[in-house]
C-alpha cells in the first residue's frame, strides 16, 4: 500500500464507515446453524424420553401397600395450623428502642435472637423436613408424606375414573382395587403397589 | 399488560387469616407439595379449580387441602364448610403457582406471589430512617415485625425455580436480624433465586453487618444503594436526613469488605440533575467495587406528589447531563442501565442503556403510546403517571426513528 491511499484511509473517516458497516452486516447475516438443523422431513416433533420419573429413580412408595398404625391424616399439617397464616402482628413484642434485635417471643419459636441465621435449622424456619432433611426421605418416608402421596394416587384415579372413594391418603381396600385396574388396563405388572412404572403412568412425580 | 395485585373475591368458611398456594389440579397430582419450594402440608394449598372440574369430581371437596378457588362467576353451594373462594372481580388476578394472603372479614385476595414476574418482591417493613423528598411509600412508623413472619411463611410457599426476588420496603435494615435470616432462608430454600435489596445502606455503617453478610455467603445476593450527590449537603436534603450520605458511605465501604454486589442508584430529579456528572465521577473515584450504576426516572407518587415543585425537571432539560454521566461510567467499564425512561425521552444514543424497568402490576402506556411503534422495547410509564408529570417530549416514535433503536441495541 502506499503512503497516500493509507493516508486516505486515516483521513477519510467517510470510506471508513461504510467498510464497517459491511463488515458488521457480513456477520450478522452467518447462519446460526448449519444444514443439520433442518426440521425433520416428514413433518414429525421432535421425541423425548417420558422423564418423570427415571427408570432407576429411588421409589420407597414402591412396596407400600398398606398402612398400619395411622395417625390421623390431617396430622401432617398440625406444625403449621395457626403459625402458618398471614396474621397480624403476633409472634413479636413492641420494637425494642435498639434496633439490633428483637425478643423472640411465645412458645411457638424459642430460638431467634442472636442467631445471623447462618444455620437452616433455625426454629423459625418451621418444621424440620423434606426440605432440609433430604437425607431422611431417602431412606424412610414419614407418614404424612406416604399420605400425601397417596393421596395424589386417588386423585389421579379418580381424574381417570378409577376410584370413586374418599381422597383420604389411606391405602384401603378401594385404593388398591382402582390402582389393580389403573394396571390392568394400562397393561402394567398387576401389584396394587405405588411403583414407578405405575406412578409415571398416572402422571405423578415421585417426591 | 399492567395485571394488578388484588382483586375482591367471595369467600365462605375463613376463619383465621392465611396464606395459600394456589395450586392447579394437574400440578396437585405431578408435584403434590413439591410445587413449593419449601416445607409445607396439604393444608397449605388452594385447589385452583373450574366449577365445572369440581362438579365432575365431588370427590376432590374431601381433599384435605386448605380450599377451593372457582376462578370464575359461581353461584352454586358447594354443600361442605370447606374454605371456598369464587367470583373474583377480575379473574386473571390469581392464577395457579401463585400464593395468596387472605383475612377474615376482608373480601381483598392479594397476590404476594405470582409466579413468572420477575417483580416479586419480599416486603419487608413500613419504617423508614430516612424521609426522601422522592419517596414513592412514604414511611410509617408502625411496629410492623409480623412482615419478617410472613415472608419466612412466603419463602417456604414460591416456587422454587429460578426467578428474580426482591427485598425492600421501607428501610429493610431496621429489622436487622429478621433480614439476615430471610436472606439466609432464601439461600437454603430458593437456591436458585437471584435476590436484589433495595436499601439506603445507612445502617451498614456498623461493621458488624460485615461478619453476618460474609457467614450467609448468599452466592446471588445483590443491594441496590441510593446515592444522590457527590457532596452531603446536597445527598442528606434529598434524604432528609442529616448524616445520612456519611453513614451510606461507610456502609458502602462494608458491603464492599463484605464481598458483596453492590450496585448505586440514583432518583432523576431537579435536585439531582444537576451535578450528575460530578455524582459519576465521585462513583467512579470512590467506589470502584460499583458493579452497575442505575439512574432512574422518577415515580410521582407518594411524598414525591407533594415535593413536585422541588422535584420536577423535564427530562428533555437533564438530557445533556445524563448523556455526560452515562458515557464517563461506562467509557469506564462501568456498567449503566437507564430506567423508567421512556425511549421518546432519552436521547437515541442512550438507548441501549435503556431498560423495562417499571414492575409489571404498575407499568402502563398512556394515550399518546398508541400510536408507537417501541411499546415492545420501551419501559413505558408508572401506574402513577399523570399530566403535571408528563414530559413535553412524549411522542410516538415512528418506524424510521425506531429503526435505529435496533441499530444502537447490537
Amino acid at each position: 500500500m502506499k503512503l497516500l491511499d493509507r493516508w486516505k484511509i486515516l483521513l477519510g473517516g467517510i470510506t471508513l464507515l461504510p467498510v464497517a458497516g459491511t463488515a458488521f452486516a457480513q456477520t450478522n447475516s452467518l447462519p446460526l446453524a448449519d444444514a443439520s438443523w433442518e426440521p425433520r422431513g416428514n413433518g414429525q416433533s421432535p421425541v423425548f424420553a417420558d422423564t418423570l420419573n427415571a427408570p432407576d429413580a429411588i421409589n420407597m412408595y414402591a412396596a407400600h401397600r398398606s398402612h398400619s398404625s395411622h395417625r390421623s391424616h390431617s396430622s401432617h399439617s398440625s406444625h403449621y395450623s395457626g403459625s402458618g397464616g398471614y396474621s397480624a402482628p403476633r409472634y413479636y413484642s413492641p420494637p425494642p428502642a435498639s434496633t439490633r434485635s428483637y425478643t423472640a417471643p411465645s412458645s411457638t419459636h424459642s430460638s431467634s435472637s442472636g442467631s445471623t441465621g447462618s444455620s437452616t435449622s433455625n426454629s423459625l424456619y418451621g418444621p424440620s423436613g423434606s426440605a432440609n432433611n433430604p437425607s431422611t426421605t431417602r431412606t424412610r418416608p414419614s407418614e404424612a408424606q406416604k399420605n400425601n402421596l397417596v393421596m395424589r394416587v386417588q386423585t389421579a384415579l379418580m381424574v381417570r375414573k378409577y376410584y370413586f372413594g374418599k381422597i383420604d391418603g389411606m391405602m384401603g381396600k378401594g385404593t388398591r382395587g382402582a390402582l389393580m385396574s389403573f394396571q390392568m388396563d394400562n397393561a402394567l405388572t398387576v401389584n396394587g403397589a405405588m411403583d414407578t412404572q405405575t406412578l409415571n403412568a398416572l402422571g405423578i412425580r415421585i417426591p | 399488560m399492567m395485571l394488578r395485585k388484588d382483586t375482591h373475591v367471595e369467600i365462605q368458611h375463613l376463619t383465621e387469616p392465611r396464606l395459600l398456594k394456589v395450586i392447579s389440579l394437574e400440578e396437585l397430582i405431578e408435584q403434590g407439595t413439591a410445587v413449593c419450594a419449601g416445607d409445607v402440608g396439604f393444608d397449605d394449598l388452594l385447589l385452583w379449580s373450574p366449577a365445572v372440574e369440581l362438579q365432575r369430581n365431588p370427590q376432590l371437596l374431601s381433599l384435605p387441602v386448605a380450599g377451593f378457588l372457582i376462578p370464575e362467576q359461581w353461584d352454586g353451594h358447594a354443600g361442605v364448610d370447606r374454605l371456598l373462594i369464587h367470583s373474583p372481580k377480575d379473574p386473571d388476578v390469581v392464577r395457579p403457582g401463585d400464593v395468596i394472603a387472605l383475612t377474615p372479614g376482608n373480601s381483598l385476595v392479594r397476590v404476594l406471589y405470582r409466579r413468572g414476574s420477575d417483580s416479586n418482591l419480599l416486603f419487608m417493613t413500613d419504617r423508614c430512617n430516612s424521609l426522601c423528598l422522592m419517596c414513592s411509600q412514604p414511611p410509617k412508623d408502625i411496629d410492623d415485625r409480623w412482615h419478617i413472619e410472613e415472608n419466612l411463611r412466603l419463602i417456604d410457599l414460591m416456587d422454587p425455580g429460578e426467578e428474580n426476588l426482591g427485598i425492600s420496603g421501607g428501610e429493610p435494615t431496621l429489622y436487622r436480624d429478621g433480614l439476615l435470616e430471610i436472606l439466609a432462608k432464601c439461600k437454603a430454600v430458593l437456591a436458585l433465586k437471584s435476590i436484589h435489596v433495595l436499601s439506603n445502606g445507612r445502617l451498614f455503617k456498623d461493621p458488624d453487618w460485615i461478619e453476618s453478610l460474609t457467614s450467609i455467603d448468599h452466592p446471588q445476593l445483590s443491594w441496590g444503594i441510593p446515592l444522590y450527590a457527590d457532596n452531603a449537603s446536597d445527598h442528606d436534603h434529598v434524604v432528609q436526613a442529616p448524616g445520612a450520605f456519611s453513614e451510606t458511605l461507610q456502609g458502602l465501604y462494608n458491603l464492599a469488605r463484605a464481598n458483596q454486589i453492590v450496585e448505586i442508584r440514583v432518583v432523576l430529579s431537579q435536585l439531582t440533575t444537576p451535578r450528575l456528572p460530578e455524582l459519576a465521577h465521585y462513583i467512579f473515584r470512590n467506589l470502584p467495587f460499583v458493579r452497575h450504576v442505575a439512574l432512574m426516572g422518577i415515580e410521582s407518587t407518594g411524598l414525591a406528589r407533594k415535593h413536585y415543585e422541588a422535584l420536577w425537571i423535564d427530562p428533555m432539560d437533564y438530557q445533556d447531563s445524563l448523556t455526560q454521566a452515562v458515557y464517563f461510567l461506562h467509557n469506564r467499564g462501568l456498567p449503566v442501565s437507564l430506567y423508567n425512561l421512556p425511549l421518546c425521552l432519552v436521547p437515541e444514543h442512550l438507548w441501549r442503556f435503556t431498560r423495562q424497568s417499571i414492575s409489571d402490576w404498575k407499568n402502563l402506556f398512556i394515550d399518546a403510546c398508541q400510536q408507537c411503534v417501541a411499546n415492545k422495547q420501551c419501559s413505558g410509564f408508572f401506574k402513577s403517571h399523570s399530566a403535571r408529570w408528563q414530559s413535553r417530549g412524549v411522542q410516538p416514535l415512528s418506524t424510521e426513528a425506531f429503526s435505529a433503536y435496533a441499530r444502537s441495541a447490537q
